[in-house]
């Protein structure tokens, strides 16, 4: 078998046994690999109704085809498990070395199942999987955590770890690899923690080899200079952080809590801001030539911090906790990244509580700790430790916003932002409407990334400000071409490098498996494991009333800014989700079809009753 | 696409406001910048009139033939409009922003 090894490795904790599991063709030409592949073995290896902290749940690390060549960008993995915080499927996507070194460990996938009796430090290579202590390792730092990893099993070794984030569990726990790179949404690293697991070191000598190695040597080159051209320049000189005044200025730039989407304090956390005063250096994943990567410093009384900086963590601890001090921003960022945290989720569930404070829902009677506000970075800095080890109003914090929500009542669960419980990201809805539909509907909840519906609202294809049908099909098709990006796997900064992306695609794929593929058999894919995430969601509960946006966003207008006025009522948002379930084939109610099970190829791996009645709270 | 009027030679030219943003603003050395355009204008002389007002954005933001801009950039009307071909018709005042093409992260 070229470009696959044809087999998943499968750990169980409890009893510490290791067995491989074979994969077929047909299963790899059907889930390709990454989210796809991890979506597949979810499905078969996740019981129904299994409670997302308990042994029963996998943890799936899933390689590519891709990752291990030499074609830029491609070294990704997907991680994937079933998410504490919505009790649907959570996926997320890490890159670099652990991506090449874990399938050189003669693995397509490495899937992690029952609980350690103790701290423990899997160290797998192609020889085997070893249970090691990690006792010692409990309460490190992500970056304390990889040097002991690499101390004790070799400088080779490419670790994923938990923070003492993962460790006390916190829902919004990430996974962390290779120098700060995090698998950071739906909570894994709370999964990870759940297993008593501390950490997984990889290091493996059998790459799995292409069909045809010179034509891919050719395209590699091909697609390295596409790569540093104009298609990806942003990402180059600036990063992410870009977006920050860009967004502030369309009016788009979630600010407290999503009650506005501009920032008056937006210049100095912006992208330009921190290049001129605080970048140091630019870094790479591994065999990516983009580089998109800018780490910034910051050094004052409080010491030197230092790290990467996206716009993602910038909007959620910067502006939407109405931060615009560049150094504690960064710190705050810095922070969660070595608590393993989800600078998302976390800046998300902060605001809810800053406006809880404001609005007297939250006070002191109910909990122990510093009380957030709006602005006041220290109480920011002070309360992610205390989520981190789930202590005090840390305690509350470290379920997530709809969880504290709930918990605290008195109307709270209308300022909770978040779709399905997975806190919403820093693209504000009502001004970006095409992006509206993809957070109300992705699987995952309130994500950006699986539809990357917002490219249509920032192009002239579309009238970001209003609702029409047109959003459904270019929401669907947008979920398609990203899940095939994140199966083969690319980077999606690369996306603009490619003249006909499943063109391409199919060909690098058959010279690289050796398997006859065409655009439709890839678009097809990507619609197949769309599906399954969703045949998932139905089986672990989802209904209708899960595809919606928080209350705020359907209630209220923007206050300021170009989009001053601008709001996104129920029934515009039904219609959308209407027009997503006519592109998508499903019937009204969101549920998919019988034949379109048949269609896709989905009747092996599903099962026949879709009466599903698990719950799907955590355990 | 707008419709030119019969008489379209003779609008006056508008003065209209570039932001910048990112990387182009970086270059400029400033956040924006006043332009003299046509009051029906296109991409073509949008750029070229930004690269006579700051022609240190040639190569890297404006087309080296001053045809357009380069593909990392697209211009928007007033913060709501796309401006991707076509003609659009300015009035003065607008304000017109210059940001990168692409818009993920």
């Amino acid at each position: 078998m070229y470009g696959y090894h044809g087999r998943v490795t499968v750990v169980d904790l409890t009893t510490r046994a290791v067995w491989r599991e074979p994969l077929d063709e047909s299963v790899l030409r059907r889930f390709i690999g990454g989210i796809g592949l991890g979506t597949y073995l979810l499905y078969r290896h996740c019981p129904a109704g299994a409670a997302p902290l308990s042994g029963e749940n996998p943890l799936i690390f899933a390689t590519s085809p891709l990752a291990g060549s030499k074609l830029t960008t491609s070294s990704k993995f997907a991680v994937v498990t079933k998410s504490p915080l919505t009790g649907f499927i959570g996926d997320s996507l890490s890159s670099s070395y652990l991506a090449t070194e874990l399938k050189k460990t003669g693995s397509d996938a490495l899937v992690v199942i029952g609980r350690a009796g103790r701290l423990t430090l899997l160290e797998v290579t192609d020889a085997g999987v070893d249970f090691l202590d990690a006792s010692e390792m409990a309460g490190l730092s992500t970056s304390e955590t990889e040097a002991a990893v690499k101390a004790r099993c070799g400088e080779g070794s490419r670790v994923a770890c938990i923070g003492p984030a993962g460790e006390r569990g916190v829902l919004y726990a990430s996974i962390a690899n290779d120098g700060g790179r995090q698998a950071g949404r739906t909570g894994p690293g709370a999964v990870m923690g759940s297993k008593n697991l501390k950490a997984i070191a990889v290091r493996g000598s059998k790459p799995a080899q292409a069909s045809d190695p010179l034509w891919l040597r050719n395209a590699a080159r091909d697609l390295t200079r596409r790569s540093l051209g104009p298609a990806t320049e942003k990402y180059r000189t600036m990063g992410t952080v870009a977006n920050v005044s860009v967004f502030n200025r369309l009016g788009a730039l979630p600010t407290r809590n999503f009650q506005q989407s501009t920032f008056d304090g937006a210049e100095m956390v912006s992208g330009e801001q921190y290049v001129q005063a605080h970048r140091v250096r630019t870094a790479h994943c591994s065999g990516c030539t983009i580089g998109c990567e800018h780490v910034m410093a910051v050094n004052d009384d409080r010491g030197r911090s230092e790290g990467r900086l996206e716009y993602e963590s910038a909007f959620a601890l910067g502006p939407l906790v109405g931060i615009g001090d560049p150094n504690d921003l960064l710190r705050a960022s810095h922070a969660c990244d070595e608590l393993g945290m989800d600078t998302i989720s976390a800046g998300v569930t902060l605001a809810w509580a800053m406006e809880s404070v404001e609005r007297g829902a939250l006070t002191g009677d109910d909990t122990s700790g510093p009380l957030p506000r709006f602005g006041d970075a220290e109480s920011v800095l002070a309360l992610l430790g205390l989520i981190s080890r789930r202590e005090g109003v840390g305690g509350l914090l470290a379920q997530g916003s709809r969880r504290a929500a709930q918990a605290v009542g008195r109307g709270s669960d209308y300022w909770a932002m978040h779709v399905k419980g997975l806190e919403m990201p820093g693209y504000e809805p009502r001004s970006l409407k095409t992006m509206a539909l993809g957070l109300a509907v992705s699987t995952r909840g309130a994500c950006h990334n699986r539809s990357s519906a917002y490219e249509a609202d920032f192009s002239a294809r579309v009238d970001r400000l209003s609702a029409d049908e047109r959003r459904g099909r270019i929401t669907a098709d947008g979920e398609d071409y990203s899940a095939v990006m994140d199966s083969l796997t690319w980077c999606k900064f690369l996306r603009k490098a490619f003249e006909d992306f499943y063109a391409e695609s199919a060909e690098i794929y058959e010279r690289l498996t050796g398997w006859p593929t065409d655009s439709e058999d890839l678009r097809r894919a990507g619609e197949r494991i769309n599906n399954l995430k969703k045949l998932f969601n139905i089986r672990e509960g989802w209904t209708r009333d899960d595809d919606t946006l928080p209350p705020r966003v359907l209630d209220e207008r923007l206050p300021t800014g170009v989009a001053q006025g601008i709001g996104l009522d129920r029934e515009d948002l039904d219609m959308m989700v209407q027009s997503y379930y006519r592109a998508r084939g499903w019937g009204e109610d969101g549920m998919i079809p019988g034949e379109k099970v048949r269609e896709l190829e989905l009747g092996d791996v599903v099962d026949r009753d879709m009466s599903c009645t698990s719950s799907r709270e955590s355990g | 696409m707008v419709q030119l009027p019969r008489d379209a030679a003779v609008v006056p030219a508008v003065s209209v406001t570039v932001e910048l943003f990112g990387n182009a603003k970086l270059l400029a050395g400033r956040r924006e910048v006043d332009i003299a355009v046509p009051g029906f204008c296109g991409i073509q002389a949008l750029a070229s009139s930004l690269a006579e007002v700051v022609p240190c954005l040639v190569g890297g933001v404006v087309r080296k033939d001053e045809a357009g801009l380069m593909g990392s950039y697209v211009f928007n009307l007033n913060g709501t409009r796309f401006l991707e071909g076509g003609v659009v018709a300015l009035k003065p005042g607008d304000r017109i922003l210059l940001f990168s093409s692409q818009a993920g992260g």
